[in-house]
């Protein structure tokens, strides 16, 4: 009977057995991401930080004291889009930027991804797919070398194809650093998970966030110290800042908002 | 192939690298693109030594999404193996049915020799995937081999003789073998 009754509530629910499920979440999974992309570029216009004000009620006294304190020490920012890849991509960016200015510095980095290529292939990344990402990223810093404007950079970033490739990169380098050091950041994955299985579930899939750790493993191999300022409802005035590494002065600055990251200038 | 593609989408010039680099069959498998359509593939692969699946050959298709490497790709496949359902998209973490945990890094070499690799291992219910008895499988494997010579002898004959000479009467007593 009891189980009679299961039936009959899951046929109410309009659950069929023989349907495969999956494919329809999927499919809902892509029109979200297509209503997102349909209105957010994936780097956003360099926007004056007053206009944050807006986002929030004029009554929500934690966040407007807040970006009142952000604006103290910054005066515009870009938005990154929602994808769970703002932090790579919003780090990408903001640091190409830079290195658009400073020729010796985009030298240095350079450099980091050449040797970065066999590191990886070392530690047992398939080389033939690691090749492809390598390659087109330092097809990018070559652009960089040449005379590339920020428009240009905005361009490669908002393609895409261009851009994925560019965050796809960064993933693997937080993998190849996890792993590489894995007696170390074992110690901060949770859930009994090695070192490689958190690699293979929250780094290398595209739109799994970063964390600490994640933030940690970037700032480390690419040599790049960024700061973030934490925006959320905890108590206080004023927004809280981290540096990674904290003996650094960081070279870019992102704003974290609960699930996301946006640059800061 | 090349000029009805953008060489700059990463897809198509990924693709076309697979395509390089898997174009000579491996002892264990064979996959190459539609001559028109670089996002469908198809592929044989062996059935793995020391199991049910010895000597059996195996059919497929695959499809990648536009957006690959980034999404990954979906594999069905079409000769009866006892372990997959035929002509439905194959549920492994590599393929199509969890995108969450797919990685970029893969390529279609990886993810056909990840169904070589589960194909001895338990289904445990997931969808598509069926629990056929040892000696139906076997005898499965023996099939899809026999049927894979059937097709070279058709074709062979084709080549090797003026057509009228090949009745269809032969054509039907060649497919029962």
């Amino acid at each position: 009977m009891a189980t009679e009754n299961i039936e009959d509530a899951k046929a109410q629910m309009g659950y069929d057995p023989t349907t495969n499920y999956d494919e329809a979440t999927m499919a809902q999974q892509r029109q979200i991401e297509q209503e997102i992309a349909g209105c957010q570029p994936l780097i956003g216009k360099e926007t004056d930080l007053k206009t944050l004000h807006d986002e929030y009620s004029p009554e929500d006294k934690i966040y407007q004291d807040k970006i009142t304190d952000l604006q103290r020490k910054h005066s515009a920012y870009r938005r990154i889009r929602m994808d769970g890849n703002c932090f790579y991509r919003g780090f990408g960016f903001g640091y190409m930027e830079k290195l658009l200015k400073d020729k010796s510095e985009l030298q240095r980095f350079k450099e980091v991804v050449t040797t970065s290529k066999d590191e990886m292939i070392k530690l047992g990344f398939p080389s033939f797919t690691i090749e492809d990402f390598h390659s087109n990223f330092i097809e990018v810093l070559e652009k960089l070398e040449k005379d590339c404007g920020v428009d240009e950079l905005l361009e490669i970033f908002n393609d895409q194809g261009y851009s994925d490739y560019l965050v796809v990169y960064l993933r693997l380098l937080v993998s190849g650093h996890l792993q590489k050091n894995d007696d170390f950041f074992m110690n901060f994955i949770e859930g009994g998970r090695s070192v490689k299985e958190f690699c293979a579930q929250e780094v290398e899939p595209m739109g799994k966030e970063s964390d600490h750790i994640h933030i940690t493993a970037l700032t480390a191999i690419t040599g790049v110290p960024v700061c973030i300022e934490y925006m959320d409802r905890s108590e206080g005035h004023g927004v809280t800042t981290l540096v990674f590494p904290d003996d650094k002065t960081p070279v870019l600055t992102l704003l974290y908002k609960p699930g996301h990251y946006d640059l800061l200038y | 192939m090349q000029s009805q593609y953008s060489l700059r989408s990463p897809a198509v010039k990924r693709l076309m690298k697979e395509a390089q680099e898997l174009r000579e069959p491996t002892e264990q498998f064979h996959a190459h693109p539609l001559e028109d359509n670089l996002f469908e593939w198809h592929f044989s692969i062996r059935g793995p030594e020391d199991s049910e699946f010895e000597g059996g050959i195996y059919h497929g298709r695959i499809l990648l999404p536009p957006d690959y490497p980034m999404k990954p790709p979906s594999i069905i496949l079409l000769t009866p193996n006892g372990r997959f359902d035929v002509f439905k998209k194959i549920c492994l973490s590599i393929s199509g049915h969890h995108p969450e945990s797919w990685q970029p890094s893969w390529s279609i070499r990886t993810a056909l020799l990840a169904i070589i690799g589960f194909m001895p291992t338990h289904g445990n219910g997931a969808i598509g995937s069926l629990d056929y008895t040892t000696d139906e499988r076997k005898r499965l494997a023996k099939k899809s081999a026999d049927l894979v010579l059937c097709v070279m002898l058709i074709l062979f004959l084709l080549c090797n003789s003026d057509h009228k000479s090949l009745s269809a009467q032969n054509v039907v007593q060649l497919r029962i073998c």
